[in-house]
């Protein structure tokens, strides 16, 4: 399932993702690399999300969790 | 042995919210240098601290994640870096790296190390913020991490000043130091690894490959080189590109991404960031110890309330009034001990001359000089105390939290929640704000975000707002009017992003990655500093740029002359009222006798203004400002308004020549007041906030979209919005009968 899916409050693990544009580069430096559990803070149909990853938050807006592809 | 002649330069690199300022500030007394990075402009702060051993410059750069060039600031960060570690034989300066590492924000941090462990530059860490990992509940062990990454580990609470005198001494010993490898050492897949190794076999290792200079790479700097073109970096120099490189990569099919941005995905990319985090987590288990700590149920809290769904945005729109609001009255008090001030030093200066006397070089300090800069000078409590507001909002982490919740609106007009931040320093000056606006990853979001930034009324700005608002409305009015005119440029800002972002600047709608830091109570003296830095830049620009400007233009208002005729015509028009003085007893009669003296000069000054290169200019344009109800006088206001929009204020007072050259807002009001209708005040407040921005904003564009055609283009847009708008709005009210 896709990021952008998951509600808030819950933990995932990251598959793989599909950005562009050097977003993808973006992502793997901040530590979303294949593997890494994260927690979905504000989730559900909100423009933009919160999720915390390797003990810090981040904003991530709705058409990049369209394309971050994580499993329970 | 380091060599004594040998300078050091520190540069201090970590990611954003690291606390890097804190650190230099401590380390160098903050005694900064405001400067440029060669080839891109951007502020780049430069000190040199003296210590036993020797000299250090610090230099410090913009936040990064990475050495993988994302945004206009890491570029610049990592740049700059690779830059200065070519090891030129003749250069006798030698480079260390001080990475300012956030203790409670480890692993990420890291990643940063990693990479400029894997450079092989000789390198400082410093585990800044422990404060703020004790409060997460991790305490971390500096000598295990210093023994496996073979460097200097010097923990820290920048903020507070603990443990930063440590610094230079370590950056004078990881000089002398050899460089320690990695312990254990950092492998990467076998696949990886081996194409490595075919990439180093032609990788450049001579100064007969590299052009020019002699750039002798080592060993490690190579095989970082090699692991950033396997990477796909398409910022790696091109010296390092040669045609067998680029046969090689494109046999073990990778795809290098390309300067023009075409990229393509390359999934050695994403085994190279997943090694290098395997390394973090593994070092992690041997530094970080865990306790419970305290709950960050506090934070969770403030989010709760500040992130609130239906709450969030009221909360924010109260925030930003409360600062606009402090801003003007608080800032009020210093600002009429300024005002007067500079009227004592007026005064002292007219003293040094007979009572009329004509002189020109009284009236270019008076007139010239003070009159021009006073305006600028007097407001700077109010810059300060903004400018003290947006580093609170910002040192906070709510500027970020601001972002998050303007993202769903930002959206709806092209733009992201990030370019929301530029948006609201534009409320300060638009210089820093277009600046500001480089932590947008996407060109043309980030060109839209540029391009309307001038539509945010600046601190300038207000300052003919308030000279024209208090003049022609009453003052029960004045708080609205002055509100529908920043709201005014609020929304023509939004309707232009919308315009751009589906016309010239159209394209996907770019995604949206913050750091959402945690809850900070910032120090006075981390956003004391800040605001004084930029009110200092702001002193600076009225005691050059603007003193330079008003006395041109007082030079342009005060020449030529009246010829021989005309002042001989006024002299005799004097003389045959002041003959009778002597036999005059009659108060009133005397000030009848003063009135019309007053009146002479008047119109003599009136006279040699029209006459003076400026009147001339200002009566060539009419016609065009007459459309807008403007004379020519308010004209060559707007003019100079381009060079700073103070000017405004003070040319109006130039050419209005109020109570015989005392500019005294009060007067310039009444003469205002006299001289134009309301109508005509408020045109010139829409044309304002409408018009095209000053000149220090349209070199700013111009740097920072990289092209003169956007800076060229806003200035043209721009002037024929405002003048359409205006034109409209005149002719509307008229017609409507008002004013």
């Amino acid at each position: 399932m896709m990021l952008s899916s998951v509600p808030s409050g819950k933990m995932v693990s990251i598959i793989g993702m599909k950005a562009e544009n050097g977003f993808r580069g973006r992502l793997l430096s901040l530590g979303f690399v294949p593997g890494t559990k994260i927690e979905i803070v504000r989730g559900g149909a909100h423009s933009a999300f919160i999720v915390g990853c390797r003990g810090s938050r981040l904003i991530i807006g709705r058409e990049l969790a369209d394309r971050i592809q994580v499993s329970e | 042995m380091m060599d004594s002649r040998k300078k050091i330069t520190a540069l201090l690199i970590g990611n954003p919210n690291c606390g890097k300022t804190s650190i230099f500030n401590a380390v160098t007394g903050a005694h900064e240098k405001i400067g440029n990075y060669p080839g891109v402009t951007v502020e780049k702060a430069e000190a040199t601290a003296s210590f036993f051993e020797g000299e250090i410059t610090f230099v410090d750069l913009p936040g990064a994640y990475g050495l993988f060039a994302y945004s206009e600031d890491e570029k610049v960060a990592r740049n700059y870096l690779l830059e200065s570690l070519r090891p030129n034989s003749d250069s006798d300066r030698i480079f260390v790296a001080v990475n300012i590492v956030d203790a409670s924000n480890l692993e990420r941090s890291l990643y940063l190390t990693l990479q400029l462990k894997e450079m092989g530059v000789p390198l400082v860490v410093v585990l800044n913020m422990i404060d703020g990992a004790l409060i997460k509940g991790l305490t971390i062990e500096a000598a295990p991490l210093a023994k496996c990454l073979g460097v200097p580990v010097v923990p820290t609470v920048g903020h507070k000043n603990k443990g930063t005198n440590r610094i230079p001494g370590e950056i004078f010993a990881a000089v002398k130091s050899a460089d320690k490898p990695l312990v254990p050492p950092l492998i990467y897949p076998t696949e990886i690894e081996e194409k490595r190794a075919v990439l180093l076999t032609v990788l450049p290792d001579a100064a007969s490959e590299a052009p020019q200079d002699t750039f002798r790479p080592n060993e490690s700097f190579r095989r970082f080189i090699a692991m950033k073109l396997l990477e796909g970096d398409a910022e790696v120099p091109d010296y390092w590109r040669t045609s067998k490189v680029r046969s090689i990569l494109a046999h073990l099919g990778d795809v290098v991404k390309n300067k023009t941005g075409e990229m393509e995905e390359s999934e050695d990319e994403v085994m190279i960031a997943s090694t290098r985090y395997n390394y973090i987590s593994r070092l992690c288990e041997k530094t970080l110890v865990r306790s419970s700590g305290r709950k960050r149920s506090f934070a969770d809290h403030l989010d709760a309330i500040f992130l609130h769904r239906y709450l969030g945005i009221p909360i924010f729109l109260t925030m930003m009034f409360v600062v606009f609001y402090s801003t003007f009255t608080v800032g009020a008090i210093p600002m009429g001990w300024i005002e007067n001030g500079f009227s004592l030093l007026s005064e002292g200066i007219r003293n040094l001359w007979p009572p009329d006397s004509k002189s020109l070089l009284q009236s270019l300090l008076i007139d010239g000089a003070i009159g021009g800069v006073r305006g600028v000078i007097s407001f700077l409590p109010n810059i300060l105390i903004l400018f003290l507001a947006i580093s609170f909002l910002e040192d906070s982490g709510y500027m970020s939290r601001a972002a998050f919740l303007m993202n769903r609106f930002m959206n709806q007009i092209g733009l992201q929640g990030k370019s929301f931040i530029p948006l609201v320093m534009g409320f300060g000056c638009s210089v820093p704000a277009v600046m500001a606006a480089r932590i947008l990853e996407n060109r043309r979001q980030r060109i839209t975000t540029i391009l309307v930034i001038p539509f945010m009324s600046c601190g300038a700005h207000f300052l003919i707002y308030m000279l024209i608002i208090p003049a022609f409305f009453p003052p029960k009015y004045g708080g609205l009017v002055l509100w529908l005119i920043y709201l005014l440029g609020i929304v023509m800002a939004m309707t232009v992003a919308k315009l751009l972002r589906s016309t010239i600047l159209k394209g996907e709608d770019a995604d949206l990655i913050l750091e959402l830091p945690p809850w900070h109570w910032p120090t006075l003296s981390s956003i004391g500093l800040s605001a004084l830095e930029k009110g200092w830049l702001y002193l600076k620009k009225a005691g050059t740029v603007l003193l330079g400007v008003s006395v041109i233009l007082w030079a342009l208002t005060a020449f030529p002359r009246l010829s021989q005729v005309d002042q001989e015509r006024f002299a005799l028009m004097r003389a045959s009222v002041g003959g009778t003085t002597s036999e005059l007893t009659d108060t009133e009669v005397l000030r009848s006798h003063d009135d019309q003296m007053t009146e002479i000069d008047h119109l003599e000054m009136e006279e040699a203004l029209s006459q003076s290169y400026v009147g001339c200019f200002g009566r060539f344009l009419e016609p065009t400002l007459q459309t807008m109800g403007f004379d020519w006088k308010i004209g060559t206001a707007l003019i100079g308004s381009l060079a700073a929009k103070e000017i405004f204020v003070t040319q109006m007072g130039i050419v209005c020549r109020v109570g015989n050259g005392e500019k005294n807002e009060a007067s310039l009001r009444v003469a205002l007041k006299k001289n134009y209708s309301p109508l005509t005040g408020l045109c010139i407040m829409i044309f304002a906030v409408l018009g095209p921005p000053c000149v220090a904003t349209i070199v700013m564009i111009a740097r920072e979209t990289g092209a003169w055609k956007w800076a060229v283009g806003e200035f043209v847009f721009l002037t024929a919005l405002a003048w359409t708008v205006t034109t409209v709005v005149y002719h509307l009210a008229r017609v409507l009968g008002w004013g």
